[in-house]
């Protein structure tokens, strides 16, 4: 029973050193076939990011505040009570890596300059939601 | 020839980003506020010297560089791992400021440090004889 246990302990250990080693491509292959397979419900951050996948493509107005809300939404499930840059932040110093930080940043500004500017570059904001997306896995990665 | 081709994008490369370094350390030794139009410049610099290492790097792995910034990106996330493409954005954030030139200048400096920190990768990917000096990136840490 033990050797089990330890044999499956090996396995999630080496799926997860695998997955902190694959390259962004491969990564966003791996989300993209795991969402087919099971459609995030609402509500959920992933579910969330979808639907602001969408409407950043469309350029809708709206698609930045979705995208922030789903990052914000995965965030307060985390810590509900802490403000969500203390959390970033957090994680960029137990990561000893700032690209978190830079990547929650993005995605706050993107609406930044939606709220400002009433629009976004769209190449901007396909980068952004790629930075969304890899800020949830972080999340996920740092806190189980 | 490959290695022909890659050694003639990094020397332009290297030029560029000493010439960055230069102009960019004059420039904010005289204030940030006050030359944002020179910043604007160096931060044009480094863009062009950064996709001069990609392209270096796409041509090594035997594909023609586009030049297209799509393209380039598109690269960085075939070789990149989430916590070093999580740092695209600041490089970004330099190819905005050289059209628009109105970040803060706390916002100007953190993107200098994540774009030095992109450097050093791109670079630690070229063969050893093919790679840059440190002085290429390092005045973006200090800056």
């Amino acid at each position: 029973m033990e050797m089990v246990r330890c044999a499956k302990m090996i396995a999630e250990v080496d799926d997860a050193m695998a997955n902190a080693e694959v390259t962004v491509a491969e990564f966003f292959d791996d989300l993209k076939r795991q969402r087919r397979a099971a459609p995030p419900q609402m509500p959920s951050a992933e579910a969330m990011i979808e639907l602001a996948k969408e409407a950043l493509g469309r350029e809708r107005k709206d698609g930045p505040a979705l995208l922030l809300a789903a990052v914000n939404y995965r965030i307060g499930e985390i810590a509900p009570d802490a403000d969500p840059w203390t959390v970033i932040n957090r994680v960029a110093k137990a990561r000893q890596h700032a690209g978190i930080a830079s990547s929650y940043s993005a995605v706050v500004d993107l609406k930044a300059e939606a709220d400002q500017h009433g629009g976004y570059d769209r190449a901007d904001a396909e980068l952004c939601y790629e930075l969304g997306e890899i800020v949830l896995s972080l999340l996920d990665e740092h806190y189980g | 020839m490959a290695d022909l081709a890659s050694a003639t994008y990094l020397e332009y490369a290297e030029s560029r980003l000493r010439e960055a370094g230069e102009r960019g350390e004059r420039a904010m030794s005289n204030g940030y506020a006050h030359n944002r139009g020179e910043l604007a410049k160096v931060a044009s610099l480094i863009w062009d010297g950064a996709m001069d290492v990609l392209s270096a790097l796409i041509t090594l792995d035997g594909d023609s560089p586009s030049g297209r910034s799509s393209d380039l990106r598109q690269y960085a996330r075939q070789v990149m791992t989430r916590d070093q493409y999580s740092l695209w954005r600041d490089l970004a954030r330099l190819h905005n400021f050289q059209h628009k030139p109105n970040h803060s200048e706390t916002v100007f400096r953190s993107s200098c440090r994540g774009t030095a920190s992109l450097l050093e990768l791109f670079n630690g990917r070229l063969p050893a004889q093919l790679q840059l000096p440190a002085e290429c990136w390092e005045w973006l840490v200090g800056i």
